[in-house]
């Protein structure tokens, strides 16, 4: 069984956010929170902002492309729209940003931060509504959803997992990104897919990211399939008895047959013997492919040449190595 | 044991040699993916080329790969409570292995090196039953260190009393009972003696130890009085004695404030000075197996030039009861390359003298040395020294000396040892005189023309030779070892030993 413990941890040091990333993403969330925070309106209405989605959940992977910056208004006043809101956001923020950066969405207001390579912040406003919040439909009606205790599913899923789950989600993005690209289902749908794959048992804690890796693109690729063939509606942790929508123009079934596949690779690189590391290597490699920094995100493990041969060096084992002169020396 | 105290610079990993890093991360990742094939989780891996630093934990044991691996073993830390032992360092980690276990890193047997976590464990359970007595108590206090060395002997003499001490050149040593006057302008410091008996529980800080220690009152007192610089804490695991000293450095610090004084609480701080004892049983330690039987034995050596100064000093250091060394000629500087009498004071002193100056002060020294500044010329001499002496030793390369010794040894029937480099050091010879039980003398030398160009100095009679120094020293080590052989009854061979390397390539 091969292990490839050091080169699937500096995979997920190669697909960590970059320096660039950490600067620009929590600095353009306080640009903005600024922004709104001094507009009389949204200060009336007790605007407090704090990121969710991927980075806020601390699962995205470089390069951060777009945060959430989920805009709680505490003080949200009785008869007052969703539209009006979304509205008196854009206005806000196209006062500073001009409108060719700012985009008023159906859900959401968009900004394309200037200076932050490309970083797009999705403002969404939210108000309380019991226990949860609500977040604008398109239909000026809303919508509950908790973020927040998603965060906290999350955390108590990774300390389950002995700290192996958040790693393995960031695996499984990088391995959608690459296998599916720019087409739906994102980032998010992997990583629910593979939480209710937990829930489930299908996926388990295991002290080996080889195995737990092969196991999660299992996983997510049996509930993608269930997603395309049953119409199974996949629960929402954090709000009982709810189930979650991904956009619509999510291909399941593209997505199902892609996952399937390269859950195959993951699996068979895992049961190679330990003397196959490389070859296993490559099989991974084609899971997870490229970022913008790196050629291979998962490294080929030392000892072995870049198409998985082992080098022929690489043969020292405890025991080959007497001392020249013999034990019990003096000196 | 021994215990990484900083972190050791990286390595410039661009002036690494091609493979090399390639050759360590492979035995890395091997080490690495076999633990984890054995239930242990990777927590993290920034190792970069051969420099390596990863962490795998089972939840019962933590293992830590450092730089210096594979060469040098995992750090293993518990993850469940288990108390502080002789086994673990300052730092917790257990103590796996020491440097005798490291010949072919046996710890990259992953099944092995798992074992023995576990055997540690099993043992420390038990309390460690066959436990070595090692007295090596600094390693565990988690104290500042003092750059200053400290000399100690005959320690339980002085338990429970104030001493005088004084500091010269880092060295701190013990010059008498008694404490010093606060007004002495003499650079004398006060040290104190403590004994806190048998310690089963190495103490890991300045107030386990002094928790152990009687009056801990009135020592912490003393201390914040300045009354103690230095304290000695002496301590046994079973039969065996050792100590180890904690200092107090003179701060700069202002005065404190009458409130803080009234407190007890110690503001010096502690610091863990290293120290060794010069107790005569640590040298005695070294000299040997043989040593005890060298004890009574007097060995008379004509001879103190390169070859002889070599032997005396070997025999001094195996513990010879007592040595007189004879010889006639001067020290010169030119001498002092070969010579064991390397210091340029002794220069136009007798040689003999020197030497016998020179291995007297040695720390090490337990021999009565006696030197004699004539040549041995007179017959009557010969045969009187003979006698008298458990083994004469011809060191001058001079036939005189030789040929009179050898007819004396006939007649007195008595036996002694010449010993000679020859062919410009390329060969050197022990020759027992006669040989033991009738033996046949070793056949002379074949000699072979000198290769170097014959060099005189100014003084001297006779051209320098050239043997190097180290075919000297090689000659040197090569008779001490005959000569106690002879003495203690158990000789090496019969008629000595001839070690000829042939010519140079």
């Amino acid at each position: 069984m091969a292990e490839l413990a050091s080169s699937f941890e500096t995979a997920r040091s190669n697909i960590e956010p970059s320096d660039d990333d950490w600067t620009n993403a929590p600095q353009s969330h306080q640009d903005i929170a600024d922004i709104l925070g001094a507009d009389n309106t949204l200060n009336g209405w007790g605007i407090n902002p704090i990121l969710i989605g991927s980075y806020g959940r601390q699962v995205s992977i470089r390069r951060v492309y777009d945060v959430d910056m989920f805009c709680r208004l505490d003080e949200y006043p009785a008869g007052v729209g969703a539209d009006e809101v979304l509205n008196c956001v854009y206005e806000v923020l196209v006062e500073t940003y001009d409108e060719k950066s700012v985009t008023r969405e159906d859900r959401s207001v968009t900004v394309l931060v200037p200076d932050a390579d490309g970083l797009y912040v999705d403002v969404v406003p939210a108000r309380k509504s019991g226990m949860v919040w609500e977040i604008p439909t398109e239909d000026d009606e809303w919508i509950a959803t908790n973020p927040v205790e998603m965060t906290e599913l999350k955390t108590k899923k990774n300390e389950v997992f002995d700290e192996m789950y958040v790693p393995c989600v960031k695996l499984l993005r990088q391995a959608r990104r690459n296998l599916l690209g720019k087409d739906k289902p994102g980032g998010f749908a992997v990583e629910m897919a593979l939480y209710t794959a937990c829930e489930e048992g299908l996926v388990t804690k295991n002290n080996s990211m080889t195995q737990l890796f092969a196991s999660a693109m299992e996983g997510v690729a049996d509930v993608f399939r269930r997603i395309a063939d049953d119409g199974f509606a996949v629960p929402d942790p954090s709000m009982p008895g709810e189930v979650l929508k991904f956009d619509e123009d999510a291909d399941f079934d593209a997505a199902a047959e892609k996952f399937e596949s390269a859950a195959a690779d993951a699996r068979n690189a895992a049961d190679m013997s330990d003397d196959a590391g490389g070859k296993a290597a490559l099989l991974v490699q084609g899971v997870l492919g490229s970022n913008d920094d790196f050629e291979n995100v998962f490294p080929m493990p030392a000892g072995y040449e870049s198409d998985g041969n082992k080098r022929a060096s690489s043969t020292r084992t405890s025991g080959d190595r007497r001392p020249t002169p013999g034990g019990m020396r003096f000196g | 044991m021994g215990c990484v105290l900083a972190d050791p610079p990286r390595p410039d990993e661009a002036q690494e040699p091609e493979g090399w890093a390639d050759h360590v991360a492979y035995i890395r990742e091997t080490f690495i993916n076999a633990l984890v094939g054995r239930g242990f989780r990777l927590v993290r891996d920034n190792s970069r080329g051969s420099c390596s630093d990863a962490e795998l934990t089972d939840g019962q044991a933590s293992v830590l790969l450092e730089d210096g691996f594979p060469y040098s073993a995992p750090l293993v830390r518990t993850e469940v409570a288990v108390p502080m032992s002789w086994h673990r360092d300052s730092l917790g980690f257990l103590c796996l292995y020491t440097s005798r276990d490291h010949d072919n890193q046996p710890w990259l047997a992953v099944d092995a090196f798992l074992a023995r976590i576990e055997t540690w464990f099993g043992k420390n359970d038990a309390g460690w039953p066959d436990d070595p007595p090692v007295l090596d108590l600094e390693a565990y206090l988690h104290l500042p260190v003092d750059k200053r060395y400290v000399l100690y002997s005959r320690l339980d003499s002085y338990t429970g009393k104030y001493l005088k001490l004084r500091e010269q050149d880092g060295q701190i040593q013990i010059k008498g009972v008694g404490k010093v006057s606060r007004k002495s302008t003499k650079g004398l410091r006060t040290g104190y003696v403590a004994d806190i008996g048998q310690v089963a529980t190495p103490p890991v800080s300045w107030d386990d130890l002094i928790e152990n220690l009687n009056s801990t009152h009135k020592l912490r007192s003393a201390i914040e009085r300045d009354r103690i610089d230095v304290l000695f804490v002496q301590y046994q695991r079973h039969d065996q004695r050792g100590a180890v000293v904690v200092t107090f450095p003179p701060t700069t610090a202002r005065p404190r404030a009458r409130k803080q004084r009234a407190t007890n609480q110690t503001t010096r701080v502690p610091h863990l000075a290293l120290s060794a004892s010069l107790d005569e049983s640590v040298m005695r330690f070294r000299s040997g197996v043989t040593a005890s039987a060298l004890e009574d034995k007097h060995v008379y050596i004509v001879g103190a030039g390169a070859l002889g100064s070599h032997i005396c000093d070997g025999l001094v250091r195996a513990g010879i009861g007592r040595l007189t060394i004879r010889d006639f000629q001067r020290l010169t500087p030119g001498n002092m390359t070969r010579h064991l009498v390397a210091i340029l004071g002794y220069a136009g002193h007798n040689k003999a003298d020197a030497l016998q100056s020179l291995l007297s002060n040695r720390p090490y020294n337990r021999s009565k040395i006696e030197s004699d500044w004539t040549g041995l010329r007179s017959p009557a001499e010969a045969i009187r020294v003979l006698r008298s002496h458990d083994l004469v030793v011809d060191a001058t390369a001079d036939g005189s000396v030789l040929a009179m010794l050898q007819d004396a040894s006939v007649l007195t029937d008595s036996r002694f040892v010449t010993t000679c480099l020859q062919n410009d050091g390329r060969s050197m010879r022990v020759d027992i005189v006669p040989p033991l039980d009738g033996a046949d003398a070793i056949p002379p030398t074949v000699l072979r023309p000198s290769s170097a160009p014959e060099v005189f100095e100014a003084g001297c009679g006779e051209p320098v030779s050239p043997t190097p120094p180290h075919a000297v020293a090689e000659a040197a080590a090569v008779t001490v070892r005959h000569l106690v052989g002879l003495l203690t009854g158990t000789p090496e061979a019969p008629a000595g030993e001839h070690r000829d390397l042939g010519e140079l390539l």
